[in-house]
């Protein structure tokens, strides 16, 4: 029986070559690897603890025992920014999964449900959406105080109308597609009609959405920490490092204590665009 | 082409397994009503095929897709009853029921199944096709996935499609418009449901593979004993393959009979005119192509007489202001025209 043998179809391995041949892409994808890779086995990678506190060795300059120098309290640069990169990733990551899960399940229940259901949670999103998030943002910081577990939460509080629109406009179109009929023909399920058939046609744009916010989200966790109001100041994290370094002598004798950081985060968002422009392209049919 | 049909006589015995009486539906536009199924009466029999035919929006579609309550959120079922019998003789009421309600979807897919009109858009085009067809398999029947599996390989081998354990992995972008259909009757027909209405559903392929998709249907059909309503607005297709025919005008049927008696003996000038507007290969390089004149009226509009009244060559003035009762001739044959006031056998 040739039933187990799973052929690959046209589009898909279209879709394949398409992402391949785009070198941008790529390279977003190789960068975002290396990054989390580092940051992932850090713990293997790195000879010093990120928090431990060495005052003998403060401000030393690079070297091979310190590959980026010290900062001012005496931690290992080079661990700091891999043992960062863990929770800014994380962050970033989780930030853009949780919101775009909330804009998800709402964007699929307004248009599918429409009616009053719907009018009423675009009323939402639109309240949020033309509020300054980072006022927002701050206000809830100030509420809910510091945190990896409350950045995420606030910003999947405030990031799901994005993603509610996307999802929203694509299922009232697919609503009305003839394959809607002919499930509903076949007895199937309202729910089962909406997850498993409308869903997953709507989640090109999604997935393009979760990239690159991803990116937006390790941003803003940056910004916050740097202005001492994301994570606690003792987690090592991109912002916070950056945050350590806030001293004119440091900015001007030390560069590589906020350069460093600074790369990385740029590195990161760069990659997270590179690979988000390129699932761009594959997603859009019009190419 | 076809097999030869069922005689008259032997459809008559057939048992009946939809009852559908005095059926009304409405459309809530806005603030107007647009009465598209009026006071519509007919019964399909077992193993047979009943052709419902008229021009684009006189409520062909509306009548098949009331029948298990598929409608618009505008269209509402007002009056009248669709009965269905299945195997066992169990009788559902399926006006009563709730148009989401859990009992019509066991019967929707199951028992009545349905194809619609554009195979092209008829399927997800996310999924492989295989298991979209198990999907409606696995709604109603108890199976697990390799049963399934069996069932649908067998089913696409049945409809005529060669390599079906490959097949069963492709995308729908990878078929033809009429290969598409095929996998759309595969998933109406993969249940086994006791009526499979057929929602103009060559219109949108070529005359060839019309014809190939009309002939897998009634052999479908045959083997499986399927009784079938075939909507269209194509009268050869109904003179080729079905059994009875109802002629829909404005939401009523104006004519309904056997094959033989419609088409032999058209009765009412709608039916007439039809059947003249036929092109046919041997009429003469000048000769015009007989149509009907006017169109169809607009929905809302209420009629205290025939509403074929403004169009009838043959009116007389009785038509515009009372409603033709029906008149039945030669035991099946009825009509709904004031021609026939005099002269029917039990009018």
């Amino acid at each position: 029986m040739a039933g187990n043998k799973v052929v690959k179809s046209s589009l898909m391995r279209r879709n394949h070559q398409k992402f391949l041949s785009n070198k941008l892409a790529i390279l977003g994808l190789g960068i975002i690897l290396v990054l989390v890779f580092l940051s992932a086995f850090a713990p293997l990678i790195c000879r010093y603890d990120p928090v431990y506190i060495d005052v003998t060795q403060r401000l030393q300059q690079p070297s091979l025992d310190h590959l980026l120098g010290t900062d001012n309290v005496g931690r290992d640069l080079f661990a700091r920014l891999l043992y960062g990169g863990r929770v800014s990733i994380f962050i970033g990551i989780v930030s853009a999964l949780a919101s775009s899960a909330v804009g998800i399940i709402l964007g699929s229940v307004s248009g599918y449900i429409g009616g009053k259901v719907d009018s009423v949670i675009l009323y939402i999103s639109e309240i949020f959406m033309s509020f300054p998030s980072m006022i927002l943002i701050l206000v809830l910081v100030g509420f809910m105080g510091q945190g990896i577990m409350n950045l995420i939460i606030i910003f999947s509080l405030i990031g799901w109308p994005g993603t509610h629109r996307i999802v929203r406009s694509r299922i009232l179109s697919l609503r009305e597609e003839l394959f809607v009929e002919s499930c509903r023909a076949s007895g199937i399920k309202g729910t089962s009609i909406m997850f498993n058939h409308l869903l997953p046609n709507a989640l090109g744009p999604v997935i393009v959405g979760i990239t690159l916010s991803t990116g937006g989200y390790v941003l803003a966790e940056a910004g916050l920490s740097f202005l001492g109001l994301g994570v606690e100041a003792s987690v090592p994290t991109w912002g916070n490092i950056i945050n350590a370094a806030r001293n004119l002598r440091i900015m001007q004798n030390y560069p590589t204590l906020w350069i460093a950081p600074g790369v990385a985060i740029s590195l990161f968002s760069l990659g997270i665009n590179f690979l988000g422009d390129g699932l761009r392209d594959v997603f859009d049919p019009e190419q | 082409m076809f097999s030869t049909r069922s005689s008259r006589d032997e459809i008559l015995n057939n048992k009946i397994v939809l009852k559908v009486e005095n059926l009304q539906t409405k459309f809530k536009v806005g603030k107007r009503t647009v009465h598209a199924v009026n006071d519509v009466s007919f019964e399909l029999k077992k193993g047979t095929m009943l052709g419902i035919v008229g021009e684009s929006g006189c409520g062909k579609s509306v009548t098949a897709h009331s029948i298990i309550q598929l409608l618009p959120k505008a269209g509402y079922i007002s009056n009248g009853t669709v009965r269905y019998y299945d195997n066992n003789d169990r009788e559902y009421i399926l006006s009563d029921y709730d148009r989401n309600s859990k009992e019509i979807r066991a019967v929707r897919g199951e028992e009545i199944a349905m194809i619609f009109q554009d195979p092209l858009a008829s399927l997800d085009p996310v999924y492989r096709i295989g298991p979209q067809i198990a999907e409606n398999l696995l709604e109603h029947e108890k199976l697990s996935k390799k049963e399934a599996f069996h069932r649908v390989v067998s089913m696409l081998a049945e409809l005529g499609f060669s390599r079906p354990e490959e097949r069963y992995y492709d995308y729908p972008h990878n078929f033809s418009g009429g290969m598409k259909q095929r996998v759309m009757i595969a998933i109406a027909m993969i249940c086994n449901p006791s009526i499979l209405i057929a929602d103009e559903p060559t219109t949108a392929l070529d005359v060839t593979i019309q014809a190939q998709i009309l002939s897998l249907m009634k052999k479908l059909q045959e083997t499986h004993n399927t009784s079938t309503i075939l909507i269209t607005h194509n009268m050869g297709i109904i003179a080729e393959t079905c059994d009875e025919v109802a002629v829909i005008y404005m939401g009523r049927i104006v004519e309904f009979g056997t094959v033989e008696q419609v088409f032999n003996t058209p009765l009412h000038p709608y039916t007439k005119a039809l059947l003249k507007s036929v092109p046919v290969l041997s009429s003469g390089p000048r000769e015009k192509l007989a149509y009907i004149p006017g169109a169809t009226p607009d929905g809302s509009e209420v009629f205290t007489g025939c509403a074929f009244e403004a169009r009838c060559e043959f009116a007389i003035p009785v038509c515009k202001n009372k409603l033709p009762v029906e008149k039945t001739f030669d035991k099946t044959h009825r009509v709904q025209c004031w021609l026939y006031e005099k002269g029917s056998e039990n009018g």
